[in-house]
């Protein structure tokens, strides 16, 4: 049976129905598409890791024994089944400049077995010794290129890296990526620098120098085929893992002997070191037992050299005294004889004075004689003398007179022949002045003369010639003439020239006339002249004449004189003679006195010469006496001399014994105070060397107990999780996961919902053909058929679009959101059946049986019924209008629009959902991404209140720290700083992913306050440090369900255990604190905190920041600087990163918004078409109709809006829950925009549907509508 | 000047291929206050006339009068309105709201229109007075067709438009329906159009057009309608 016409039908309605049909269609493929999309999204995510590690070869296990491990080790390893075993080494080191803590690994050369390989980024592998690959995480790249050349270090100074590395400056070849580390920003913990690894490097296997290898990497070749993170394979591999740990138990039995062989050794060596420090020890007090003998042996004979030093001294001392005495009375006897001898020359000297007197008395005697003599003599020839110049004297008196008469003769003479002179001088004179007269008397005579003459010439000439008469003419010539007799004048020749009219006559005649005058004039002037000659002349005859008369007064007196003198020689002359008779009588007379004198004398000699000798002789025994007392005095001197060098010898010799014996008790106390000292020391060090051998003995004893315990040797067997981000992953591919068992189920829930009301409204609407079909006699299986098959072919289409969809979009795009977190290959998408089939069951179970179940209930019907209008659904009243205090007060609109919307109770139930659905669903999207946007500006604005974290070098020297102070006081900008402790911990507990954790321990708890706000989130109570027990952080108190008062228990590196009471819970996004005091801290680790960062606080800009940033890690101090907005800003890259995936969300849910209210709405308007068009018929405009139905439709999707807000905040707080990452907690709450956001989204799909349903509305053919019955 | 004037009016309808002619040059006109019957065969084309002159459909050639207003060159607004404040309409199925009650549906219709009257009086009028507040199911077919004319008239239409409004009802109550809307054009001198494929309708008429195969094939005046109680079928 073919039933052509059926299946006819079947596709005509598809066609004539698409807008329903293509609603089915778009639902159902949404649903899938984010169904299949984000459940793949989970397995995409692994499988794209599980690629990579098995292309990689990442190990499936890790061994390390605190040993290492040595060839037996691997050789043992190796024997187990499937196992491939790559002993490697690693070390961590601090990368010299970046200070970047880092961790090297060895990479193999040529080696089969490779393990743990390495995704090239850049560059390429390091292939010859002193070559490395970097890290390619940012902190590497932005620090260092290929090419460049890069210092490893290490802070650790007993173990130099030069004993494990063989070089330690390497060039950088290329930037990789470890299947180990394929998180971004973890590299796990680190025993050096500041305790955490920020990456890791790859060094040639042949630059290790290392005895044993630090490590072991496991593969297996039946793991292989295993996904990793499977429940297979980590079930092989734990299988693996505890088959080696069982092996690890016993395997290093033979190595553990030679371990404990060499440990024995060491500790004999040890037991002998410390027996011959015992030795030592006793020697040293033997020595010093002996020295101390010696010591009290040198004080006995010290002081017996003393005692006979004492002795001796006494005797010699006696001695010395006897001799002194002896001397003393040798002295006395010898001054007394010297007193005598004294007395004797005293009385000598006396004798010998008086002879002296005697002598000299006599002696002045005869001088006096002699000298009166002499005298006497004197004054006679002084007589002689004063005569004899007497005569001299009158000779010369005579003498002079004689010369002056001469003179004065010669004088006289001249006087005469002058006096005749001036006579004849006169004589001259007086001529002169008789001719001068005369001269003067012709001149006198001559002046009126030549005036007339003047005169008259002057006014002849004056006339003119003619009017001269011949007798004046005349006259006038003889005038003339006796004018040139007169002065010898040519004025006869010039008067004749002149009457002659010759020209210039009369002034020639006026020039002679002039020098006549003239002529007069010049001789009057000359015999003034020479009158004054002569009155001169006469003047110095006059004084002459004085001259003379004085001379002759002069002689005349002169004269009188030397007459005088002439006199007195004369009358001198006879005086003179009788004094000369005088005087040789005189001499006469003293020549007699002579002579007697001379008698005298020599009788007087004589006698003196008598008592002299009497006087020597006396003097001679004397003498001799004294000679004899000098002989005795030089004995006694010499005696005393003996003494006093007996005495000096005593002196020296006592001091020499002295010094010796000061020496000797020098040496002695020196001895004593180095024995002392030497005894304290010994004292000291016996203490010290005790403790030392006691510690010694407890090291010995330790180390005994340790080989002792060595009997489990520690070998540690890891699987991968041991790598960080390892599990992380599959933890947020698990997330997503989870979020796939919420969202899609959310999603299908809604387009089921749609489906059926849409095949409900379908079957209902087909009722009447339902009816024709069953009374024409088809099967109710025919006839279910066609909505079966519309159904099925709508939901198997979406389901195939949607699944091709979902599988493209959702995995790369969320994968992509989580790339930044991770460094992996591209997404590996895969079109998993089974999400392919199950998408494909809820969609039919979707629509088919919604259509199935429809038709059912239309079917039980019997045709005649069908054939009839279904009995339109009866109105009735509603709750509200038995409220009339309500009812009364509404409009009638209102009215109608409560009834209507009461009426359809379903739909309204259906809208409400369907909007609550979406509306749930973009909250959710803008919530998480609220949630997620918040954490940096909570955690680096709220919580966290500095700007910068300094990390220090843990081995730093005092004086950088001080310069690294230094620093910070004189930045200004720097507002406030604080030290702070921060050390890593881990905590673990069974069911939860063991945290790190960091310890945070400020060194002043009051300014922690103002660097890390604690308080709770919720009250906004701030917290301060409780003196004892600790503040942890929320997340780490939710991941642990820790409440106030549970103790947790932290693990250091070293797997020692603190436990520390939980106090409070503070407020706290990113990563796990736990704070405490440094008194709590130094109470429970018995250590004072070593501070090992500083928090900064200051306003500045961004260049202030980079500037500081180089210059503090100049410091030699500071290991590293991370500056917050760094840290804040790479926090929000990763959550712009991760808020894609909740735009995804938002879109879908959107999509989905629109959907769902098109489609119910849609099928209200198909529903209530009649009464639609009844209303249209009635006259209302369109607008009015649209809001006829729509004034409901909006009541619908507000109420779905504040039922979807509600839902909302569950299922964001169910997301949360479920995505959350470990070390984030993400901020709860949803901000209020986003319930604004979510609402208007909602509204604005619901307006977009209302215009196309506005449309649609006017569109309506109302005739069409009335005309059928329904 | 008829109060209602239908000039060479057509409507055609595309039917695939072919082109269905409802209305093929109609033409007549009604005055004022008339009881005018348009009487034809299903199919005939007398329902396309009546949504035209309704304001429910547009004609595609010819004038069509009303009150001296030619409705035929109305845009969609104008013609919204025009059946807003000038047209009562009367269907078979009386297509009342099922969710309101009598008065509601009345003055679904009163609310909007210019010069309504109040719902109670108009439904007294019709003689449901004591079922005002009775939803449609809950009335019987005569009863749900007066609310329906009820409806009409309460917005005193100038023309009250029905169309078969006895086709779903008994001869009794179809009789009561048709006295009730012969009294309205009486008593309030509305003018009523009824359309019906009953001939024996056409005598209580004052006008009868009949219209066959798309055409006005006769108009007759009649002067002395025949009274409802007269006329049978």
């Amino acid at each position: 049976m073919k039933k052509k016409a059926l299946w006819k039908d079947i596709f005509k309605e598809m066609w004539r129905s698409k807008a329903r049909f293509l609603s089915i269609f778009a639902i159902i493929t949404l649903g899938v598409a984010f169904f299949a999309g984000i459940k793949a999204t989970g397995p995409d995510m692994i499988d794209t890791a599980d690629h990579y590690y098995r292309e990689k070869q990442l190990m499936d296990l890790k061994v390390v024994s605190t040993y290492g491990l040595e060839d037996y080790d691997i050789k043992q390893l190796e024997s187990v089944k499937n196992a491939t075993v790559r002993g490697a080494y690693s070390q961590d080191v601090i990368l010299e400049d970046s200070g970047l803590v880092t961790k090297v690994f060895s990479y193999p050369e040529n080696a089969t077995k490779k393990s743990n390989q390495y995704a090239i980024v850049s560059g390429r592998m390091p292939g010859k010794q002193g070559e490395i690959a970097l890290d390619a995480t940012g902190s590497y790249k932005s620090n260092y290129s290929i090419g460049d050349q890069v210092e490893l270090t290490t802070d650790d100074k007993e173990n130099p890296l030069s004993d494990k590395l063989k070089k330690t400056s390497y060039k950088i070849v290329g930037f990789v990526n470890s299947p180990q580390y394929i998180e971004n920003f973890t590299r796990g913990n680190s025993t050096v620098g500041k305790g955490t690894l920020d990456g890791f490097a790859v060094i040639p296997e042949a630059n290790f120098d290392l005895d044993v290898y630090t490590e072991a990497y496991l593969t297996f070749s039946d793991t292989t085929s295993l996904e990793a993170y499977s429940e297979e394979y980590e079930d092989k591999v734990d299988d693996y893992q505890s088959e080696i740990e069982n092996m690890t138990k016993e395997l290093p039995q033979k190595r553990l002997e030679s371990i404990q062989e060499e440990a024995q050794i060491e500790i004999d060596k040890g037991q002998k070191e410390l027996d011959e420090a015992k030795e030592k020890l006793a020697d040293g007090q033997k020595k010093l037992d002996e020295a101390k003998k010696d010591l009290s042996e040198g004080r006995v004979e010290y002081e017996d050299g003393l005692q006979t030093f004492t002795k001796e001294m006494n005797e010699a001392q006696a001695e010395i005294e006897e001799n002194s005495k002896k001397i003393e009375d040798g002295k006395k006897e010898l001054a007394t004889q010297k007193a005598n001898l004294e007395a004797g020359q005293a009385e000598l000297d006396k004798g010998k004075q008086t002879f002296k007197e005697q002598k000299q008395s006599a002696e002045a005697e005869l001088a006096a004689g002699e000298q009166e003599i002499a005298a006497n003599q004197q004054k006679l020839d002084e007589g002689f003398n004063a005569i004899n110049q007497a005569k001299t004297e009158i000779e010369n008196g005579k003498k002079a007179i004689e010369e002056g008469q001469a003179t004065l003769n010669a004088k006289s003479n001249e006087l005469a022949q002058g006096e005749q002179e001036l006579a004849t001088q006169k004589q001259q004179l007086e001529q002169g002045q008789k001719e001068l007269d005369q001269a003067k008397q012709t001149i006198e005579n001559q002046k009126p003369q030549v005036s007339a003459l003047v005169d008259y010439f002057g006014n002849l000439t004056k006339k003119p010639i003619s009017e001269i008469e011949e007798a004046e003419k005349a006259e006038a010539l003889a005038r003339a003439s006796e004018a040139d007799k007169l002065f010898g004048t040519p004025l006869t020749q010039q008067l004749t020239a002149f009457f002659a009219g010759t020209v210039g006559s009369a002034e020639a005649i006026n020039g002679t006339l002039s020098v006549v005058t003239g002529s007069i004039a010049e001789g009057e002037k000359a015999l003034v002249a020479k009158q004054e000659e002569i009155d001169q002349g006469k003047t110095r005859i006059e004084s002459a004449e004085a001259e003379l008369a004085n001379g002759k007064e002069a002689i005349k007196q002169n004269q009188a004189k030397l007459d005088e003198q002439r006199k007195r020689v004369q009358a001198g002359e006879p005086e003179l003679n009788s004094k000369q008779a005088e005087l040789n009588a005189a001499q006469a007379q003293l020549n007699q006195a002579k002579e007697s004198f001379e008698q005298q004398r020599a009788s007087a000699r004589e006698k003196l010469a008598a008592g002299e000798n009497e006087l020597a002789a006396n003097q001679q025994k004397i003498n001799e006496g004294k000679q004899a007392i000098q002989e005795a005095e030089a004995e006694l001197i010499n005696g005393e001399n003996q003494l006093s060098q007996g005495r000096e010898t005593l002196k020296t010799e006592k001091a020499k014994a002295e010094t010796e014996l000061a020496e000797a008790k020098e040496t002695l106390d020196k001895g004593q105070t180095d024995y002392d000292k030497a005894a304290k020391e010994f004292e000291t060090k016996k203490k010290d060397a005790e403790e030392e051998i006691s510690d010694g003995e407890a090291d010995l004893a330790e180390a005994k107990q340790e080989l002792a315990d060595l009997a489990r040797p520690e070998y540690f067997v890891f699987d991968r999780t041991v790598n960080p981000g390892y599990k992380e992953y599959s933890d947020n591919a698990e997330r997503i996961s989870a979020i796939a068992q919420v969202f899609p189920v959310f999603f299908f829930l809604i387009a089921a919902l749609v489906c059926l009301t849409t095949m409900t409204r379908m079957v209902d609407e087909q009722r009447l053909q339902i009816g024709t079909l069953k009374a024409l006699g088809y099967t109710n299986l025919d006839i279910s058929k066609k909505f079966l098959v519309y159904a099925s072919l709508a939901s198997v289409l979406g389901t195939i679009i949607g699944l091709l969809i979902g599988y493209q979009v959702f995995p790369g795009v969320i994968f992509n959101a989580y790339g930044s977190l991770y460094n992996l290959p591209d997404i590996r998408i895969t079109y998993y059946i089974s999400y392919g089939l199950i998408s494909f069951i809820i969609a039919i179970f979707c629509t088919v049986v919604s259509a199935y179940a429809a038709t059912r209930v239309a079917l039980q019907s019997n045709a005649a019924t069908l054939m009839r209008p279904k009995a339109p659904k009866i109105g009735k009243r509603i709750l509200l209008e038995r409220i009339p205090f309500i009812w009364n007060r509404m409009g009638f609109i209102q009215k109608v629009t409560a009834r209507n919307l009461f009426r359809y109770k379903q739909r309204m139930l259906m809208t409400v959902l369907g909007v609550a659905g979406c509306t749930a669903l973009i909250l959710t999207g803008f919530g998480l991404s609220d949630s997620i946007a918040d954490i940096s500006s909570l955690q680096y604005g709220k919580v966290n209140k500095y700007e910068a974290i300094v990390a220090f070098n843990a081995d730093a020297i005092k004086e950088d720290k001080v310069k690294y102070e230094d620093f910070i006081d004189s930045q200004s900008s720097i507002k406030n700083n604080l030290n702070v402790l921060q050390e890593a911990y881990t905590i673990s507990e069974k069911g939860v992913n063991t945290q790190d954790v960091t310890v945070f321990v400020p060194e002043d708890t009051e300014q922690l306050s103002k660097f890390v706000v604690l308080n709770d989130r919720k009250s906004g109570e701030l917290y301060s440090l409780p003196d004892e027990g600790a503040i942890v952080t929320e997340k780490l108190a939710k991941l642990f369900d820790l409440k106030i008062g549970d103790t947790i228990t932290l693990k250091d590196e070293d797997n020692k255990k603190i436990d520390t009471k939980v106090t409070q819970i503070a407020e706290n996004y990113a990563g796990h604190y736990v704070f405490m005091t440094k008194e709590y801290y130094r109470d429970l680790l018995g250590k004072k905190p070593d501070y090992n960062t500083q928090l900064l606080k200051y306003q500045e800009n961004k260049s202030f920041e980079d500037k500081l940033g180089s210059d503090l890690t100049a410091q030699p101090n500071v290991a590293a600087v991370s500056f917050v907005s760094q840290v804040s800003g790479a926090v929000d890259d990763t959550m712009a990163s991760l808020a894609i995936v909740t735009l995804v969300l938002i879109i879908s849910a959107g999509l989905l918004a629109f959907i769902v209210l098109y489609n119910l709405t849609n099928i209200n308007v198909s529903e209530r078409i009649r009464e639609l068009s009844t209303i249209k018929v009635l006259g209302f405009y369109d607008k009015e109709v649209t809001t006829y139905i729509y004034r409901e439709n909006i009541i619908l999707t507000v109420m779905g809006i504040v039922v979807g807000s509600l839902l909302g905040i569950l299922l964001h707080g169910f997301v949360l829950n479920t995505a959350e990452i470990d070390m984030l907690m993400f901020s709860p709450d949803i901000q209020p925009l986003s319930f604004v956001y979510s609402a208007l989204l909602t509204l604005l799909f619901s307006g977009i549907v209302m215009f196309a349903m506005h449309i649609k509305l006017k569109n309506i053919d109302m005739i069409e509508a009335l005309k059928s019955v329904d | 000047m008829a109060f209602v004037e239908i000039i060479d009016e057509y409507k055609r309808y595309k039917m695939g291929d072919t082109i269905i002619s409802a209305n093929d040059g109609i033409s007549f006109e009604i005055e004022q206050g008339e009881f005018a019957v348009i009487v034809g065969p299903s199919g005939a084309g007398k329902s396309t006339v009546l949504n035209i002159l309704g304001g429910m459909d547009q004609a595609d050639e010819g004038k069509v009068k009303v009150d001296g207003i030619n409705i035929a060159e109305f845009s969609r607004k104008q013609l919204t309105k025009y059946r807003r404040d000038d047209v009562g309409f009367v269907f078979q199925f009386y297509n009342l709201v099922p969710n309101l009650t009598a008065k509601e549906n009345v003055e679904l219709a009163a609310e909007i229109s210019k010069n309504a009257l109040d719902a109670e009086e108009v439904l007294r009028q019709v003689g449901l007075g004591e079922r005002l507040d009775n939803f449609p199911a809950q009335l019987s077919g005569g009863e749900q067709q007066r609310v329906a004319i009820a409806r009409a008239l309460a917005k005193q239409p100038k023309l009250l438009l029905c169309d078969e409004p006895t086709g779903a009802l008994d001869y009794e109550t179809g009789k009561q329906i048709l006295k009730l809307l012969k009294d309205t054009c009486e008593n309030t001198g509305t003018t009523v159009i009824v359309i019906t494929h009953n001939q024996a309708i056409a005598p209580m008429a004052d006008r009868i057009i009949e219209i066959n195969n798309a055409k006005v094939r006769k108009m007759t005046l009649n002067p002395h309608p025949s009274s409802v109680a007269d006329i049978e079928w």
